[in-house]
């Protein structure tokens, strides 16, 4: 276990968002249970302030998570001294293999907190709130993962031993690390170059044409398409970006980049990255919701900046990550 | 420009209520001014100990017998010149010295194997027997300055006289505060250490990033050695430090519960006045939303200011004033470091944390009393006469 | 013609589930055209309270139905509820319910925070309310220096700023001497000149009688017990 301040502080935050989403959640149920807009007016008025405690709640939580993913990247960066063999976060991380599974599950709090917040929007938007039962069931699956995200917390920070040298001899430990990161970074370049590059340029094609058309199935594809736009994404930032951005051709880390020697590069990168992402998945549910009457109008309207938005969030990570590739320093041409 | 109407009103509404708004802000920042002196003084002190390893060799070899430290025959060098890499090897004589007169701790160092960082001497190193330079800690102690004379028990229980021939006023508090520095020899005669053998071996690469590599050559030529490489001890410091400000942040939990208590109960007691003023604002128009983000902006505005100034004071605290009582609880058993002044830093990260681990708490127990506050019936107004 | 404002069955009751229940609107069914001046009247309890907070969209009914300007509000959730209400309506309460701390501009602004306007529409409306008062010159004060009949003023002020099409009054003359009410009696009337819709609740005859007004509907126990022309 390791007392580092950085670990309070994820723990105390995990806790609480946890205490706050189950609080919105097990509330959120009862209000689904028993929201009946014919209903005596004295109940669903209470039922409906509720709702706005149940919002606040849960908006927070997401806020709390996704501060929370930061924070834990840069606590495993803090913390990397600590152990033999780690040069960064990715040390850190593969010093207790839990650490990787940590950060799946806040990304997906966060990427599903931000849908949540979109669909509570939609919601107050219109008189006859028809998602309101919908989006508090939809408060469930959180409950699960916040549960998880708390508990490899625990078991992640409890699981990391220290090697002090007091304890054992010496130099002689390194922590062997064939987590996933090293098997992304060791994915050929060449290949994994052109298929990021091709993927990149359709995604933005698809948002391009997605504006032009109105058909639905188009619409839904984005969505998928954004998921895979995610995982490609990540990918190529492990496998090549990273290594253009400290322009050396052995550095893989995804998470160097979010410090200062980089010029904090990674935070316009990642927030671009998802933004287009969840911009994306936004667009299925808006078409998936098109179908519910008196909110047709409403989605059909809010399709079109949401659009922009994913085109906006592509350009700048089509810009941040082909810029140093095209004109940075680093030649990687041996390397093909 | 609603956000922004409504941030002014929020603000407006913090002013006009003064008693209740300093009485938050006074224990919120108290709060923040001790969790960031934890913080910056654990920070401090790592910093310190990368800097005072800095000017360390890159290698230290022990022997241990038993699993314990043992000394080193000199012998050893000989076989350790010959691994590859090696670029230099040199037997270093050091030891403590309980001092019984005012109950601490000296670092004896033999002046052979100092390392030439320690030039920032006042005075002049010690050059034959009956001389020593000391460090600013021990001379505090003892009341002792420049020309003076230092009187150590040797391992015969007799006394022996040094004069002080230099005081070090390093910046690096931790490394020199508890030194006694004298040459070579009359050390060895005052631990009644025989010639054949030293404390340790400090080694010297040529390459650093081969450090590892060589410490396994030494660990196989030498089996009963044990090295340790430079940035192991940093380990060991940084896992130390980090513990002993966790340990410190974990007692001071109780005092953050005790805060959240009384966020809730300022949040939750809410004044006639202000129920008043909420309801006015509910019946001219205002929606629960709207009430609620005037909340938001209340207990952000009061985060922001109360962050600021308890980072603000604990900085000074810590890099001005050298947190008398803190500092010492964190620095551990000696006595003789509490004057430590500790170069000043801002790190993100630190304020990070410290934001999460105050703000947070914060919000989260101000979230129900507000909203509370939110849902005040618009009519209510109407039906009170 | 459409009326402005109609209800229809319209009954409240508070803490329905409660000992203390009371049904403060029995079932009343109502409407006000629009640029009427329509006055509630009756004993105190009688329910003109409630049934302004029902027809000005502060509440919903526990039964019946609330249409304003065509629209059915009784079932709106909250939020939109208090959209329909800082749109349609101004409010000039009993105790004419001002923040003592604030100044008069800023008492008068407070509806306007809500709406996404500029800060230079805002400061235009809150000129206009406070010239149609005739209280431009004491923008800066702070409400209690005021006396109480300039107190309502900057009460109507508050009522007006959102540029309403009805304004809704309880009990406006409680507070007044006749001097005082004469001169609010007026300005109603020229409010009401303007097209402005007015309901007042009172039990005073110096209002009902007052030739502003177009229909009296008079309430006992939270039934309407008779409507007619003034």
């Amino acid at each position: 276990m390791i007392l580092h301040p950085g670990v309070l502080a994820l723990l105390l935050g995990g806790l609480v968002s946890l205490l706050m989403l189950s609080a919105g959640a097990l509330l959120g149920i009862r209000i689904a249970r028993r929201w009946n807009p014919d209903g005596a007016e004295a109940d669903q008025l209470s039922l409906e302030r509720r709702a706005w405690l149940v919002a606040v709640l849960v908006r927070w939580a997401i806020v709390f998570e996704a501060l929370s993913l930061l924070l834990f990247i840069y606590t495993a960066e803090v913390i990397h001294p600590l152990f033999v063999g780690a040069m960064c976060a990715t040390g850190t991380l593969n010093a207790n293999p839990i650490g990787w599974h940590l950060i799946w599950i806040k990304l997906l709090l966060f990427l599903l907190g931000g849908l949540w917040m979109v669909l509570n929007h939609l919601d107050l938007q219109c008189p006859e709130a028809p998602l309101t039962r919908f989006k508090f069931i939809a408060l469930i699956p959180f409950l699960p993962l916040a549960i998880a995200d708390l508990t490899l917390m625990v078991i992640y920070f409890a699981g990391l031993e220290p090697e002090v040298i007091t304890s054992c001899c010496g130099a002689l430990f390194s922590s062997g690390g064939d987590g996933l990161a090293s098997e992304l970074a060791a994915l050929p370049l060449r290949p994994m170059m052109i298929v990021f590059y091709a993927g990149l340029a359709a995604y933005g094609c698809l948002v391009l044409l997605s504006l032009l058309s109105r058909r639905p199935w188009m619409h839904y594809l984005l969505a998928l398409a954004s998921g895979l736009f995610l995982v490609l994404g990540l990918t190529a930032i492990v496998s090549f970006i990273s290594l253009y951005i400290y322009e050396l051709p052995t550095h893989h880390c995804p998470f160097d980049m979010l410090q200062r020697s980089s010029n904090f590069v990674g935070y316009p990168i990642y927030l671009s990255l998802l933004g287009a992402t969840i911009c994306g998945l936004v667009q299925a549910m808006l078409e998936y919701l098109c179908r519910i009457p008196g909110l047709s109008v409403i989605t059909s309207r809010a399709q079109r900046p949401w659009l922009l938005m994913t085109l906006f969030f592509w350009m700048l990570f089509a810009l941040l990550t082909g810029w140093p590739v095209l004109f940075g320093p680093l030649a990687m041409t041996a390397y093909f | 420009m609603r956000y922004l109407k409504i941030l002014e009103y929020a603000l407006a509404s913090l002013l006009r209520r003064p008693g209740k708004t300093c009485a938050i802000l006074v224990v919120y920042t108290l709060m923040i001014v001790v969790l960031a002196s934890v913080l910056f003084l654990t920070q401090a002190l790592k910093t310190e100990a990368t800097t005072m390893l800095a000017g360390g060799p890159q290698l230290v070899v022990q022997k241990t017998m038993a699993g314990r430290h043992e000394l080193i025959p000199v012998s050893a060098v000989e076989k350790l010149v010959e691994i590859p890499g090696v670029k230099a090897v040199k037997p270093r004589v050091w030891g403590y010295y309980y001092d019984a007169l005012t109950g601490t701790n000296y670092t004896l160092q033999g002046f052979d194997t100092l390392a030439n960082e320690l030039s920032l001497l006042n005075g002049r190193l010690p050059r034959e027997e009956g001389e020593c330079a000391i460090g600013a800690g021990v001379a505090r102690s003892r009341l002792i300055h420049l020309q003076d004379e230092l009187i150590l028990i040797d391992y015969d229980n007799i006394g022996r006289i040094f004069t002080v021939t230099g005081v070090f006023v390093s910046a690096a508090d931790l490394l020199t505060q508890d030194l006694v520095v004298m040459p070579e020899g009359p050390l060895r005669q005052f631990f009644g250490m025989p010639d054949s053998l030293a404390t340790d071996l400090a080694v010297e690469v040529y390459n650093p990033n081969e450090v590892d590599t060589i410490a396994n050559k030494i660990k196989r030529s030498l089996p009963d050695s044990r090295p340790i490489t430079q940035s192991e001890l940093l380990r060991t410091y940084h896992a130390v430090f980090d513990w002993r400000g966790g340990m410190m942040l974990a007692l001071f939990s109780s005092a953050l519960m005790a805060f959240c208590i009384l966020a809730w109960d300022k949040a939750t007691g809410l004044s006639a006045g202000e129920r008043r003023e909420i309801g006015i604002l509910k019946a001219v128009g205002w929606d629960t939303g709207d009430v609620l983000l005037l909340k938001l902006w209340e207990g952000l505005a009061l985060s922001l200011l109360a962050f600021l100034s308890g980072c603000l004071i604990a900085f000074i605290l810590v890099f001005w004033w050298g947190t008398p009582v803190l500092g010492g609880i964190l620095r551990g058993w000696s006595v003789l470091f509490p004057a430590l002044r500790p170069t000043p830093f801002i790190d993100f990260y630190q304020l990070g944390t410290l934001a999460f681990l105050t703000i947070i708490p914060y919000v989260a127990s101000t979230v129900i009393p507000a909203w509370r506050a939110a849902v005040t019936d618009p009519d209510e107004v109407m039906r009170a006469s | 013609m459409n009326p402005l404002i109609r209800t229809e069955e319209v009954c409240k009751t508070y803490h329905p589930r409660k000992a203390d229940a009371t049904q403060a609107v029995a079932g009343i069914t109502m409407q006000v055209a629009s640029g009427e001046a329509v006055v509630l009247k009756g004993p105190s309890g009688s329910g003109k309270t409630s049934l302004l907070s029902l027809v000005g969209c502060m509440t919903r009914p526990t039964s019946g139905r609330v249409i304003v300007t065509g629209e059915e509000v009784s079932r709106l959730p909250e939020r939109f509820l208090t959209l329909v209400r800082r749109r349609t309506f101004g409010f000039v309460f009993q105790q004419y319910h001002l923040i003592p701390e604030l100044s008069v501009r800023d008492n008068v602004m407070l509806p306007l925070y809500p709406e996404r306007l500029s800060a230079n529409e805002m400061g235009r409306r809150v000129a206009a309310a406070l010239a149609e008062v005739e209280l431009t010159g004491l923008a800066r004060r702070r409400v209690t220096e005021l006396s109480g009949g300039e107190q309502q003023r900057v009460a109507i002020a508050r009522a007006l700023v959102n540029e309403p099409r009805v304004l809704i009054a309880d009990e406006p003359t409680a507070h007044l001497d006749s001097r005082l009410s004469t001169v609010l009696l007026e300005r109603f009337a020229a409010l009401k000149q303007a097209g402005l819709t007015l309901v007042i609740a009172t039990h005073d005859p110096q209002v009902y009688t007052h030739p502003l007004v177009d229909r009296i509907i008079e309430l006992h126990d939270g039934r309407l017990c008779k409507e007619g022309g003034a």
